[in-house]
């Protein structure tokens, strides 16, 4: 499940932020924003609008951290963990 | 008041010296500032620096940087300062006036002799900027610590900064809005401050948690960044003041309720420090699209139709030149031409641009003919013409390139486009490259640039993008 996130995010990063970064260049474990994929502040942003329409989630004011923004493998546990959760929540 | 007798006042009254200045991991009380700036006015002497020299600093948005300007300021230093090396400002030089360079390392500094030093004697108390022409050649614009304090004190009273204000500045107080209008403003009630280096959504987000700042001095970028971050509204802020680039009326709408309707937008420059802005309390209409009065003593006026004029009691000395050479002096009763175009409305001005060929990106004056030299440099291309399109863009006013190709090249628009990646810093990346033919003329045989950002159907051959 973490795997099939992190790949969707590859490609989003790849063909959608305005970086020119290559898809098979992105390792799931490097840094987000320091030096390893070095996003940009716009395209952190963009980022997060880019999983919540991917993905069907809307970040809480919790979920927007540095924690959770690790590495690509860090948000796409997040972003599983906030699909559950908004699972359960559908199902209560 | 001079700056000595300001820090020691807020140094030594009860309102004050238990505030902070923090930049996350160094946090020093006002109370210890004089025993801190002492310790760096001795390394200092130690290493020979003196007032007779004027020294350039690498300026970041952290506690010992801010140290290290208490103690230049209460000396009356000479000194130039420079945002951190990075990207496109690793290409500005040391001025060559300046003896030393210091930048910091660690909760130290490194004193380095500068190697084009050319023996000029300069005058004391004295601050230069460069102004914000950031891929052409830039001139160094001088202000006298007196009148930075001036400046400051009448963005106090604007602002209404008190000794219990909490001051976060997410931009670089090598800048004059960082410096001029926040940083120093805070220094002279003895506010509490928090300084963010290279900061993004998620740094403000977890330090605003921490700090609880009920004053903000940013850019549009960050409010836009922050729109999407601010899940909840913030009531917390008196003041939440926007400047650096015209912010587009769309995003002031959008973002001022999510700050409890105190999201303010500034006008001011290099040369000018902050120069005018919309009081907290004014309604929404008029702080979103007008800049609101001009500060104590400000005056502004509108020329040949559009052409904005400001007279400021607290402005700059003039430019000077790498060598310290004086370009232009600015006369105490002249009127500077800012540079930008402007509408007034009753007495409510509103600015809709900059009257040269220039655009501002994420901060940052970007002259449409630098874009056209580097482009003018790849392989493949015969000649460019850059507009400013109309419209808004992730960094600030959309810029479109036209591009035409020498014989046998193949380049497209989006290849072209790719290769600036290399070539320019991010925010002077053109939002759109397109190939064509022949780039429109007038009769006159100059390049019809209205043709170009009036849109495209005069063009007979189809968009290569």
């Amino acid at each position: 499940m973490v795997d099939d996130t992190i790949e969707q995010l590859k490609g989003l990063i790849a063909d959608k932020l305005d970086m020119n970064i290559d898809r098979d260049s992105i390792d799931p474990d490097a840094s987000l924003l320091g030096e390893g994929l070095e996003l940009d502040s716009l395209a952190l942003v963009e980022l997060i609008t880019l999983s919540e329409e991917n993905f069907g989630i809307e970040f809480g004011q919790d979920d927007l951290n540095m924690e959770v923004f690790a590495s690509l493998r860090s948000l796409a546990g997040s972003i599983c963990n906030i699909q559950s959760r908004t699972r359960e929540q559908v199902v209560a | 008041m001079s700056f000595n007798s300001v820090l020691d006042c807020v140094a030594s009254s009860e309102t004050t010296w238990n505030n902070i200045i923090t930049d996350g991991s160094s946090t020093y009380r006002y109370a210890e500032l004089s025993v801190l700036i002492s310790d760096i006015d001795a390394f200092l002497v130690k290493h020979g620096v003196t007032t007779d020299d004027c020294v350039s600093i690498e300026c970041l948005n952290t506690g010992p940087c801010a140290l290290l300007l208490l103690a230049l300021l209460r000396s009356g230093f000479g000194f130039a300062m420079a945002p951190a090396a990075s990207g496109i400002g690793e290409l500005k030089p040391t001025p060559r006036f300046c003896r030393y360079r210091i930048s910091a390392v660690g909760s130290s500094f490194q004193v380095d002799v500068n190697p084009d030093y050319n023996g000029r004697p300069t005058a004391k108390a004295k601050l230069y900027l460069r102004t914000s022409g950031s891929m052409g050649a830039s001139k160094i614009v001088v202000h006298s610590h007196e009148k930075l304090l001036g400046n400051a004190r009448n963005v106090v009273k604007k602002y209404g900064f008190t000794s219990a204000s909490r001051a976060v500045i997410p931009v670089p107080i090598a800048h004059m809005y960082g410096f001029g209008a926040e940083f120093l403003p805070a220094i002279l009630v003895g506010a509490s401050i928090d300084l963010q280096e290279k900061t993004n959504l998620l740094k403000y987000l977890d330090r605003e948690k921490r700090f609880q700042p009920d004053i903000a001095f940013v850019t549009p970028n960050l409010c836009e960044m922050l729109l999407k971050a601010f899940k909840t509204p913030r009531a917390g802020y008196r003041a939440f003041v926007t400047s650096g680039q015209r912010i587009s009326e769309e995003l002031f709408r959008a973002f001022d309720p999510l700050v409890s309707g105190r999201l303010i937008n500034q006008y001011g420059s290099t040369e000018m420090g902050a120069t005018a802005a919309c009081d907290p309390g004014d309604g929404l209409d008029e702080r979103a699209t007008t800049i609101g009065r001009p500060l104590d003593g400000v005056e502004l006026r509108i020329e040949s139709a559009s052409d904005l004029y400001c007279q400021h009691p607290y402005g700059f000395e003039g430019y000077v030149d790498e060598n310290g050479e004086w370009l232009q002096k600015a006369q105490e009763d002249n009127w500077y031409r800012t540079g930008d175009v402007a509408a007034q409305d009753g007495g409510r001005i509103s600015i809709l641009g900059r009257a040269d060929a220039s655009v501002n990106r994420s901060g940052y004056l970007v002259l449409l003919a630098d874009i056209e030299r580097m482009l003018d440099k790849i392989d493949g291309i015969a000649t460019s013409a850059v507009v400013a399109a109309n419209g808004e863009s992730k960094h600030g006013e959309s810029i479109t390139a036209f591009c035409v190709l020498l014989p046998g090249s193949t380049l497209s628009g989006a290849q072209i486009r790719r290769r600036c990646f290399d070539l320019l810093p991010h925010y002077a990346i053109p939002d759109e490259v397109h190939v064509i033919e022949e780039l429109p003329a007038l009769p006159s045989g100059k390049l019809d640039r209205q043709a170009l950002i009036g849109g495209k159907s005069w063009l007979t051959t189809p968009l290569s993008s």
